[in-house]
């Protein structure tokens, strides 16, 4: 009914990419409904293709080439995607891989020799050179939609495909499929340069955020170096009992179908390693839990395009940091049946995810979301039978303890979703727009000077374009961050008013203190008649 | 004369479903009177039918909804349409009255569902038409949806429109809205709320206002939910639109000729004498947790009509917010319609302490054979109970001769050029489970407090948030500014009543 096109350009984003894919393919499967089916003469019980599966999914009858409705047996699932890269190697692993299943080779566009880590090579000579053969591969996958939502990018800003070619084909999809969102979760650099092996890589993300800033609806940024903290800190907590890395095994239709092939073929990325699967694997949990409403029932079902109304007050400003609780696979909110209480764990979720520690962007020095000027958020709870009221008296609090801004002490936007995610009973995802993202900005700006101060690097660039991109770019992230400072003080009268003042990193919920997170909503607000 | 009943959005079609099943379900009768006879009589008491107003029969007796679903997504129209449990439902929706509208969903953006594609405009009134012609003559509609979201909000206003344009010379437009907790949900929920009022203020009749925000509020307080979901919060909204919407007459005279009952468009007809002063607001006595239900005793003077009105003037809609002190009415009132329902006609066990029924229906059961001394319970027929329990119940209990003049004028402040400013009808069918229950719906400067939450979307219309949203759909910063003005108008009507 509302299906996604995803659009993974370079490595980084069609790694990600592939952990996405097996992970949906595995929720659809934990979540899949049988019927009775009468056609080739027998009765048979089959899989049904349902419609929170058609999000992500097309079913195709392979004897007739014929598109099957929802709700019509599984034959064939192929993926809503256009995979994307301009080198051969990782394209060709996952068409290899166990997920080969799940596209045609008519979904890929490649190259082989690279855009070599320079935005403008993958910007403007990919881009003009594959931009057809790009808009005409959009056009076989949007066509087959009954109404199609929007469109998943994914990408890493530092190298120079997903970078340059990534946002040039958001330039494209937005001229062309107007009034379609564009969703884009681009992994930023390591902020301090750490672990950053692209020498060109500040250079690279400041163009590309330049374009992101014009020419996406939302973005997810992502920080590299973030990522690979939190996976050493899962790998460590999940010992051997393995997170998500092994729902890349299986054959990919066959998962969904019920019945699982034993094509364990473990970690069969090659080279890629464990750290980076884990890595991969958060992004595609914040994927998938950033669409589970959208595809699956609950109290409160929220549309990807919803989530862009409420969050994004200003155009330029659709910068939405994510955060996920809770984060190591097995903690105590997994065994919420031993006894703890809805309105404990909903409390300790919501701590968890507001804490830095769940960030997947890293924050600066002293920078935490609750001495930040935050524009809106969005909370997106998943797991069965976890009550609004919870929710909302949680809301309530953060609500005080955040710096809201005057025009919109309200900002935050909940999702409801009853499916539970792969590894938890009931888990727990922000979005926030807020000043945060500049602790992402900042040190790539610095980073940019350095390099730019002394134009090293510039004449790589400047033989694809003009050398007035750097400048433009650059200017409008600065723009950006300041926009960003001064938001909370827009409109009449100005002035950052949040409930509390700003009260440092410690936490300020104490979650066993138990019951009196119903009070908390009710207790202040003022009381309307009917 | 046939109601039709429009539900836009996900709200709407939650909320529809619950006000419908509230009004098809079957009188209880009061649980006192649940002797061993009756509870094995039960099947030979005739059931009323479910108001035809708001439903019509199939030649097999099933009661259908005259209804037209409408939203941007399935999943909530198909629980409709398909329950989960088919044989709780005590009525059903045509299949063919549900409109999908497959475009992207209305984004929480009022502006995008309001200037949805005409094809989709044009689908939706077809279904309306072809439900419409079921019946000679619709004087009335009721629209269901939200203000919060997109699609309720936005498209709810643009059938409304639609609806005015087609048949406001013949139809009076009923608006139920529900307005969304102050909390969250929805970001812009503000915005969208003061587009959906204003734009209600120029093509509805009528708009009758229900809080989420106090709907929660009496589950929790009063029913005694801990943690209130969506369910409670419809099932609590659908019984007291219910309660006020079903059938319900002037006299006993009229009962006995059901085609008296009072019809939507006379509801609307007296609430909103005057096309300026368009918003209601409603309350119903009591709201009790199921299980107290059968232990509650009350009288219709003190115990429903002195409480409604104390509500009333306290300017409060729930039982547990009155403020006993108050003794004269602030504001002044344009119109009050007071409905009230119940002993359905069955003698109670008087005499029995009321601690004790349980056990005593207990050991009845057991000792089946004693049942022949109790007094076998008349049929709930349509004749009154008064010959019947006449020396049983006290004089007051009689629904038809409640006094009800607390709420006349001048025991009420009204307006001066309202002649007609109160009216109540009766039943004495009972409301489901509860033995006497009273709604009022009122069109006051209650709504007052409501129109003040328009100063949340203007402190973010200084700021110009989000306008650019709907800008992009044809909703500007002059669409805006209109929408304020228009409310701010209808905010200095409201607050010049009482002066």
């Amino acid at each position: 009914m509302r299906e996604i096109v995803t659009i993974q350009v370079g490595q980084c984003g069609n790694q990600i990419g592939r952990s996405f894919w097996s992970r949906a393919l595995h929720e659809h499967a934990a979540n899949s409904t049988y019927a009775e089916f009468t056609d080739d003469g027998g009765d048979r019980t089959g899989a049904v293709f349902s419609e929170s599966m058609s999000t992500f999914f097309r079913n195709v009858d392979m004897t007739t080439k014929g598109e099957m409705a929802p709700g019509s047996e599984i034959r064939d699932l192929k993926a809503r995607a256009c995979l994307i890269d301009m080198e051969d190697g990782v394209l060709s692993e996952t068409m290899r891989g166990p997920l080969k299943d799940l596209f045609t080779s008519a979904q890929v566009m490649s190259d082989v020799s690279g855009a070599g880590n320079n935005w403008a090579h993958g910007f403007y000579e990919y881009g003009g050179q594959y931009g057809d053969q790009f808009l005409e591969l959009v056009r076989s996958q949007a066509e087959p939609c009954d109404s199609l939502q929007s469109f998943f990018l994914m990408h890493s800003l530092g190298g120079g495909t997903g970078s340059g070619l990534g946002t040039k084909l958001l330039e494209l999809l937005k001229d062309n499929y107007d009034g379609i969102y564009r969703f884009a979760t681009s992994v930023l650099p390591s902020s301090s340069g750490e672990g950053d092996d692209v020498i060109t890589s500040p250079y690279n993300s400041v163009l590309a955020l330049n374009q992101l800033t014009e020419h996406a609806d939302a973005v997810l940024p992502i920080d590299n170096a973030r990522l690979s903290q939190l996976s050493t800190r899962i790998s460590k907590g999940a010992g051997s009992g393995g997170g998500g890395g092994d729902h890349a095994a299986g054959n990919a239709s066959a998962a969904v179908k019920g019945k699982k092939k034993k094509s364990a073929r473990k970690r069969s990325e090659g080279g890629a390693g464990g750290g980076f699967d884990e890595m991969n694997n958060v992004v595609a949990r914040l994927l998938t839990d950033l669409t589970a409403s959208m595809r699956f029932a609950g109290d409160l079902n929220t549309d990807l395009n919803e989530i862009t109304t409420n969050l994004v007050p200003f155009p330029r400003m659709h910068y939405l940091c994510p955060s996920l609780a809770p984060m190591g696979p097995t903690t105590h909110h997994a065994h919420r049946s031993n006894g703890m209480n809805s309105s404990v764990l909903v409390k300790s979720l919501f701590r968890d995810c507001f804490s830095p520690e769940s960030s997947l962007i890293s924050l600066g020095e002293g920078c935490n979301i609750r001495n930040s000027s935050v524009l809106a958020c969005g909370v997106f709870v998943r797991g069965k039978g976890i009550p609004i009221s919870d929710v909302n008296s949680n809301v309530a609090r953060l609500q005080s303890e955040l710096r809201m801004p005057r025009w919109n002490r309200e900002g935050f936007k909940i999702g409801l979703c009853d499916v539970n995610g792969l590894d938890h009973q009931s888990s727990i995802m922000s979005l926030c727009n807020s000043e945060i993202i500049n602790s992402v900005f900042e040190p790539l700006t610095e980073r940019f000077y350095k390099l730019y101060r002394r134009k090293a690097n510039v004449h790589h660039y400047t033989q694809f374009c003009d050398g007035g991109i750097f400048d433009e770019a650059i200017g409008n992230l600065e723009d950006l961050i300041e926009e960003y400072k001064g938001a909370g003080m827009r409109g009449s009268g100005g002035g950052v008013e949040g409930g509390l003042p700003p009260r440092g990193d410690e936490l300020i919920w104490d979650v066993n203190e138990s019951g009196g997170a119903g009070a908390g909503a009710g207790g202040k607000r003022r009381e309307v008649a009917f | 004369m046939p109601t039709l009943t429009i539900q836009v959005g996900q709200c709407g079609n939650q909320l529809g479903s619950s006000i419908l099943s509230s009004l098809a379900s079957p009188s209880v009768p009061s649980p006192s009177s649940l002797t061993p006879t009756s509870l094995s009589s039960s099947a030979s008491i005739p059931v009323p039918p479910p108001p035809s107003q708001f439903f019509r029969q199939t030649q097999r007796g099933t009661n259908v909804a005259r209804a037209v679903l409408v939203d941007t997504e399935p999943k909530v129209v198909e629980r409709c349409l398909n329950p989960l449990d088919p044989s709780a439902a005590n009525f059903r929706y045509s299949q063919n009255n549900s409109c999908i509208i497959g475009a992207g969903g209305a984004a929480n953006n009022w502006a995008r569902g309001y200037s949805s594609p005409e094809s989709v405009l044009t689908s939706t009134m077809e279904k309306v038409q072809s439900e419409l012609e079921k019946s000679d003559y619709t004087p009335a509609v009721h629209i269901l949806h939200s203000c919060a979201g997109g699609t309720g909000s936005g498209l709810g206003c643009a059938l409304t429109r639609e609806y005015n344009d087609e048949h406001g010379s013949k139809a009076l437009i009923f608006n139920t809205i529900i307005t969304p907790f102050e909390t969250g949900e929805v970001i812009v929920q503000d915005y969208n709320a003061a587009l959906t009022l204003s734009s209600l203020n120029d093509f509805s009749d009528g708009v009758l206002c229900i809080e989420n925000e106090v709907a929660s509020r009496a589950c929790k307080k009063l029913l005694k939910i801990e943690h209130p979901g969506v369910k409670d919060l419809n099932g609590l909204i659908g019984d007291s639109v219910a309660s006020i919407i079903g059938d319900s007459y002037t006299d006993l005279q009229s009962f006995n000729n059901a085609a008296n009952a009072m019809q939507m468009d006379d509801i609307l007809r007296h609430m909103v004498p005057n096309s300026y002063y368009k918003m209601m607001s409603l309350r119903m006595v009591p709201m009790m947790p199921e299980r107290s239900v059968e232990f509650t005793r009350d009288t219709w003077e003190s115990g429903v009509v002195k409480r409604l009105k104390q509500m009333h003037r306290c300017g409060t809609s729930l039982e547990c917010d009155i403020n006993w002190r108050k003794e004269e009415d602030v504001g002044a009132s344009i119109s009050n319609f007071l409905v009230l329902r119940g002993d359905g006609g069955l003698p109670r066990m008087g005499d029995e302490k009321r601690t004790g029924i349980l056990d005593l229906e207990r050991r009845r059961r057991a000792t089946d054979n004693s049942t022949a001394a109790l007094p076998t319970p008349p049929p709930n027929s349509k004749t009154p109970p008064k010959a019947a329990s006449a020396k049983k119940l006290p004089p007051t209990s009689d629904v038809w001769s409640v006094d009800c003049s607390s709420f006349s004028s001048p025991n009420t402040n009204y307006v001066d050029w309202n002649n007609d400013p109160f009216k109540v009808t009766r039943s004495h069918v009972n409301f489901k489970r509860y033995e006497k229950m009273g709604g009022l719906l009122t069109n006051s400067d209650s709504c007052l407090k409501l129109l003040e939450r328009v100063d949340n979307a203007k402190v973010k219309f200084d700021a110009r948030a989000y306008v650019h949203q709907y800008e992009a759909y044809g909703v500007g910063v002059d669409e805006f500014e209109a929408a304020f003005l228009n409310l701010d108008e209808t905010r200095a009507r409201y607050r010049n009543l009482s002066k």
